[in-house]
């Protein structure tokens, strides 16, 4: 692993983090069986936000909490393990809204998109919007 | 109504379908001698972010790509922060080389594919058949990287410029089998 990644050692691999899933990127739009695109899990600025499941356990919340104030976005979660598994680096960066924030550091390439698509769990489906197109 | 409403608007007018009894063309493949040279997937020219986009495709073309234009319309409209975590709209001149791209891509007589807008500003195209996967990501400035992953589990990404042979490797692994 990259020695300069940022990443928290104290974070255990057996938990997990959450990412909320836009309706955008639940699809095919239309379509019954549908998927999360390796899309949602693209860096905008080097790092991909996420919800620390430790963080949350600390604090007494749900996952539910992530998806407060966001009708109609999904959840997914990811393991800790599989992230560092693939040389991504996980670390709390707690805001004043969500004092579970964390950021998931190391290069996304499509391959390692791709298996965070596969490999994240859908907590909770995306609602499309209704204005929604194929 | 926001400037990229205007230009999804000015991109649908613009994408004019040719009159006529034209099909899509089945895929035949390059001659080995001709794989290195091929300019397929090349845009003519920049966009320059202000003039009014025309992409000219045969009528069958047109009507595959209709759904997507539809898509591609309601993402232009998404407001900033639309992923719940800063995201960006989607910029127009991704929206114009995704569209150059598809134009290019759908005369292989391929499935169209799912069509979605990243955090930066950018699209992704997706195509998805089995085991085969093939994602365009098309950056905010125009730049496309390529990431495919065949049934065998080979896998190959990199800038569209030096891909071309897989992709359309990939295009003829996923055609329509008539």
């Amino acid at each position: 692993m990259d020695g300069e990644l940022p990443n928290d050692s104290s974070i255990p691999p057996s938990t997990v983090v959450y990412r909320r899933i836009s309706p955008e990127w639940y699809g095919p739009p239309g379509e019954e069986t549908k998927r999360v695109t390796s899309a949602a899990f693209q860096d905008k600025q080097g790092s991909l936000s996420v919800a620390l499941e430790v963080v949350l356990l600390e604090l007494e919340l749900t996952p539910d909490v992530v998806l407060a104030n966001h009708p109609g976005y999904g959840l997914v979660s990811l393991s800790v393990g599989l992230l560092r598994q693939l040389n991504l680096g996980v670390i709390k960066e707690p805001t004043e809204a969500e004092p579970w924030h964390g950021c998931v550091y190391g290069k996304k390439t499509g391959s390692v998109r791709s298996r965070l698509s596969k490999e994240a769990k859908l907590i909770r489906a995306p609602i499309p919007a209704p204005n929604e197109r194929s | 109504m926001s400037p990229n409403q205007t230009l999804f608007e000015d991109l649908r007018s613009g994408l004019t379908g040719e009159q006529g009894t034209a099909q899509p063309t089945p895929y035949q493949g390059p001659s080995a001698a001709s794989i290195a040279d091929e300019e397929i997937f090349a845009s003519d020219s920049a966009w320059n972010g202000t003039e009014p986009v025309t992409i000219t495709v045969t009528q069958p073309i047109y009507d595959r790509m209709s759904t997507l234009i539809d898509r591609l319309h309601h993402l232009g409209s998404l407001a900033p922060n639309w992923d719940s975590y800063d995201a960006v709209p989607v910029q127009g001149t991704a929206a114009v080389e995704a569209m150059r791209l598809l134009a290019q891509i759908l005369t292989f007589d391929v499935p169209t594919p799912t069509l979605v807008p990243t955090s930066s500003g950018g699209l992704q195209l997706e195509w998805h058949q089995d085991e085969a996967e093939l994602e365009l990501d098309v950056h905010p400035n125009g730049a496309v990287e390529v990431f495919l992953s065949m049934p065998n589990n080979q896998t190959w990404e990199g800038p569209l410029a030096n891909s071309r042979w897989r992709l359309e490797a990939f295009l003829r692994h996923i055609s329509h089998r008539s």
